[in-house]
């Protein structure tokens, strides 16, 4: 099993957007694949079908068996686990947890995921959180989230210095990449921070930038990844780019059947 | 030489002294032993019985995979042939003073084919697939480069790109220095050299024509070497890095040449319609002739595409201005002072082909006049300074172009029997065939082992028959006078409007045919009213029926099919996507391209004529959006057309198209191996379809055109 986490400096980037339609994608492509929500916003179930009135999640108060007989009931997409806590009380419990004990968190996500699994792609808050540090941990690929705009450049130290503290001393170093997203090629401003970007990362920086398009806020609007919503646009045939680039890290995996993705919401 | 070559491919490595006694022994005994074969005439029976057996020894060997097979097959080749000679000369001349001279004359066009052959087998005994070298890891020891692109009347349009991309050349900067020579003395190029900055250069006359452009600019430069382009030959951004490996390693090495490779058909693959399918005209020179000069450091210069060390040029004083082949004479005269060439097979350059037969044949004609002024003022054979193989290659690259002569004859022979009753074989038939048919297949198996993938059997007597009628004066001319005749320039990038069949050019094919034609009904009316012997006969219709299949292939190419294209296609696999004025992508894929417009299969959108979007294209890490317009779009294609591009996407256009390293190193990848009676089917399949066309054509009006307006 492979973990990958997604961070940014700051929120917006796309992250979450991100994590659900690469799980599509490497779903599609015939990988085990599940997502797993460890930002506090809890945003990531709106792509892939929360289940109604369940409070269940990686963060809330919730046994294991809760979690792998929630993650049962799922049916047809993305297998996924949701944040859960919703307020401060909880949230404040759940960091506490993760503070006092650093290996919380990857014992109960090994507890969890269905054997079989062989990619897990985590959803990070944005910024310096414990809970970004700890899924940072036990990530065995990293892909920074960026946006080809000034403030990108602003928060990049933020990145670098989360990075470097994660690989500094592992025995084991994760494999770091970074994406452009939203890019506008037309826009003269964001190719400057492309070709900026590129001079501070390198071939770190995936050349395949995931093009801004508006598709991908219609298809949010109606609660599904791009990928399902649209699978012939540019924005998902960069996503495609990227899954496949990702999947360079790891030589070992191997390809299954591909699983027919329905949508969550209609089974 | 061949067969010492082949002694020593298995010999036991004796010390050196022995090892040459023994190899000078072993190819006195093979010369002593072949020769006698060659010699000794045999009656029918045993002559019969000998050819049968070398052919069946040959096929064995020919399935071989060994490099030393081809060299055998050389071998048994030249003595086949010359066994076929040695009995012509001896025992087939007429006494007869008409039958003589007739015998004579096709005696001299078999003498002729005989040496082009024994060169040909030389020359080709072992190309060279020589790799690229490495350069200093050092960049700071990577010399200077100044790059040449002479031109005199082509338009802008042709030359933009090939400025574009020198400039795109991956070279340090500061030791990169792009020159336009014009000629022309153009406004519009003098503008865009400005604009684009690359240097400019004009000159007040225009003596000594592309030869002296390049002197007159090699005065007002100084790197240590001078890589020239065609204006029509866009560089690869590796071209530098690729060649100049070898040009700092050696300091002897005065040139390193790489092919000319063109992307748009040529009149011959265009009107026969073999593009891509049937290797070209230039493919087997330098797919395999200048890999066979690099074995004997023969290899010359192409005119283009090349880099040169500015001191090997100082040293003969330049490019050569005395004959129209100055590339050639230039390498010559190198190799006359002591330096080396070398030829890397590697397509570094895409081209323009020429646009019309007629214009092909121009080029030819100035290549055969040129090489023939060579053979004049500075004979490969005499002067100092030559290695004997060197000699030899050079010699081989001349005579080729006086095949003129020859071919006429061989297209002719059959009439002197025909019309004149003339028996130009003083044998009996069978004789001649027992003979002859050993002697023509050997040549053919060779050939075709030899050639490979670089040239269709057959293919080479229409190249030569089309130019046949068209060098033969100039050739002779240049022999008679070398300083007669101008250099003329190559027309490129021109259009045809509207298909026609180019009379003036078919019609010396045409009356060679209905020669061929006439002479097979009166020889077949002759033997059936008993004035004839029907074996004599049934032999000369043989050879007038082959001429009639290669002629009618020539005329077929006469006939220009239309080009309506501005700009060659090509379709570099690159990933695309279309943006919307609305702001949805589409992901795309390219199906072709060209520096006016694209063509992308799409699943999804409908797009409407006219829609004005941006096509995204991404090379390696860069991208750039292209402003664009829909002109149609038929079942899942979407064609575009650029809308007026920006100096930076141009540039950009320009570096996708053309300057990718590896834009046409798979251009031939999937030719297969000659199989000579497919490709003779195939010929005879054009051929058919140029008489057929031509039936049709002279029925309905007779063509409008008279092959004037083929120029822009």
């Amino acid at each position: 099993m492979k973990i990958i986490a997604f961070v940014s400096a700051k929120g917006g980037t796309g992250r979450t957007t991100l994590v659900a339609n690469l799980g599509v994608i490497l779903a599609r492509a015939g990988y085990r694949v599940l997502a797993l929500d460890c930002d506090p916003q809890n945003a990531l179930g709106t792509l892939l079908g929360m289940l109604p009135g369940l409070r269940v999640g990686i963060a809330e108060g919730s046994s294991s068996n809760e979690i792998i007989e929630y993650l049962a009931a799922q049916r047809g997409g993305v297998p996924y686990i949701p944040f859960g806590a919703r307020d401060r009380d909880d949230l404040q419990q759940a960091e506490s947890t993760l503070l006092a004990d650093s290996g919380w968190l990857l014992r109960r996500v090994l507890e969890i995921v269905p054997t079989g699994t062989e990619l897990v792609l985590v959803d990070t808050p944005a910024g310096e959180r414990v809970w970004t540090e700890r899924v940072l941990e036990m990530a065995h690929a990293i892909v920074g989230v960026h946006l080809p705009d000034a403030a990108c450049f602003a928060t990049l130290p933020v990145i670098a210095v989360i990075l470097e503290r994660r690989c500094r001393g592992s025995e084991l170093p994760p494999v770091v990449w970074h994406v452009l997203n939203q890019m506008e090629p037309r826009n003269e401003l964001a190719r400057d921070a492309e070709l900026l970007l590129r001079q501070h990362l390198g071939e770190r920086l995936v050349p395949c930038s995931i093009p801004r398009d508006p598709v991908v806020g219609e298809a949010w609007a109606q609660q599904l990844p791009v990928a399902l919503h649209s699978p012939m646009t540019g924005a998902v045939a960069a996503l495609r780019e990227l899954s496949e680039r990702l999947l360079t890290s790891f030589a070992d995996l191997r390809r299954h059947t591909a699983t027919s993705l329905q949508p969550a919401r209609e089974s | 030489m061949s067969t010492a070559k082949l002694l020593s491919a298995s010999a036991i490595p004796f010390a050196g002294g022995i090892a040459r006694a023994v190899r000078l022994l072993a190819t006195v005994v093979a010369v002593v032993m072949l020769t006698l074969v060659m010699l000794t005439p045999l009656e029918l029976r045993e002559q019969v019985t000998l050819s049968g057996m070398l052919f069946v020894v040959a096929l064995v060997i020919a399935h071989l995979r060994h490099r030393a097979s081809t060299l055998i097959l050389m071998v048994m080749a030249i003595t086949v042939s010359a066994r076929y000679l040695a009995w012509r000369i001896s025992a087939t001349m007429s006494i007869e003073s008409l039958d003589l001279l007739l015998s004579a004359a096709l005696l001299f066009a078999e003498l002729y084919a005989f040496l082009v052959l024994a060169l040909g087998y030389f020359q080709l005994s072992q190309p060279i697939a020589r790799k690229p070298l490495a350069l200093p890891a050092d960049v700071r020891e990577w010399p200077a480069v100044d790059v040449l692109i002479p031109t005199y009347n082509e338009p802008l349009e042709v030359v933009r790109a090939t400025i574009l991309a020198a400039q795109a050349l991956d070279w340090p900067q500061d030791k990169l220095r792009i020159f336009v020579l014009d000629d022309g003395n153009r406004d519009d190029f003098q503008h865009f050299a400005k604009d684009v900055g690359v240097g400019y250069f004009i000159r007040h006359d225009n003596h000594g024509a592309k030869a002296g452009n390049i002197n007159a600019a090699l005065a007002r430069t100084d790197a240590p070497f001078v890589a020239v382009f065609d204006c029509d030959h866009v560089p690869t951004r590796s071209f530098l890095q690729l060649t100049m490996g070898w040009l700092v390693e050696d300091d002897r090495l005065a040139m390193v040449q790489t092919p000319h490779h063109f992307y748009s058909p040529d009149p011959l693959e265009r009107n026969l319609r073999v593009f891509k399918t049937c290797p070209n005209e230039g493919e087997l020179f330098y797919g395999l002739i200048q890999p066979g000069n690099d074995l004997w450091n023969a290899v010359f210069f192409c005119g283009s595409c090349a880099v040169i060390r500015r001191a090997a040029l100082t040293d003969v004083g330049g490019i050569s201005e005395e004959t129209v082949t100055e590339d050639a004479h230039t390498a010559l005269r190198m190799h006359r002072c002591g330096w080396r060439t070398a030829f890397l097979g590697v397509r570094q350059a895409g081209g323009l082909a020429t646009e019309s037969l007629s214009g092909h044949i121009r080029q030819r004609v100035r290549w055969a006049r040129g090489m023939v002024q060579i053979l004049r003022v500075d004979n490969p054979l005499f002067g100092p300074g030559l290695t004997w193989p060197q000699r030899l290659c050079y010699l081989n690259g001349q005579l080729y172009f006086l095949s003129g002569l020859p071919r006429l004859i061989f297209l002719t022979a059959p009439l002197g029997f025909f019309l004149f009753n003339a028996h130009i074989f003083a044998a009996a038939p069978v004789m001649v065939l027992s003979y002859a048919l050993p002697h023509l297949t050997f040549t053919l198996m060779t050939a075709s082992r030899i050639q490979g993938g670089f040239r269709r059997s057959f293919w080479g007597e229409l190249y030569e028959t089309v130019l046949s009628v068209y060098i033969v004066l100039p050739t002779i001319l240049a022999l008679v006078n070398p300083r007669l005749g101008r250099f003329n320039v190559t027309a490129k990038g021109g259009l045809i409007a509207t298909s026609y069949f180019d009379w003036r050019i078919a019609m010396p094919f045409l009356v060679l045919f209905g020669l061929n034609l006439a002479g097979i009904v009166a020889g077949l009316w002759a033997a059936s009213t008993g004035r004839q012997q029907l074996d004599a006969v049934l032999i000369n219709v043989g050879w007038a029926t082959y001429n009639l299949i290669i002629l009618s292939t020539a005329i077929a190419a006469a006939f220009e099919r239309q080009q309506r294209r501005r700009h060659a296609r090509i379709a570099p696999r690159l990933p695309a996507m279309v943006e919307r004025s609305c702001g949805h992508t589409v992901a795309c894929e390219l199906s072709d391209l060209s520096l006016s417009g694209a063509a992308l299969n799409h699943a999804g959108d409908e797009f409407e004529r006219g829609e004005k979007l941006h096509l995204t294209l991404r090379l390696g890490e860069e991208s750039l959006p292209l402003p664009a317009r829909v002109v149609s779009t038929e079942a899942g294609v979407l064609r575009l057309e650029f809308v007026t591009l920006s100096p930076e996407r141009e540039r950009f256009l320009v570096r996708v198209l053309f300057c990718r390293a590896d834009s046409w190193i798979r251009w031939a990848d999937d030719r297969t191996l000659d199989q000579p009676v497919r490709s003779f089917l195939d010929i005879s399949l054009c051929g058919l379809r140029g008489l057929k066309q031509l039936v049709i054509s002279s029925t309905t009006t007779r063509g409008t055109h008279d092959g004037k307006n083929d120029c822009p």
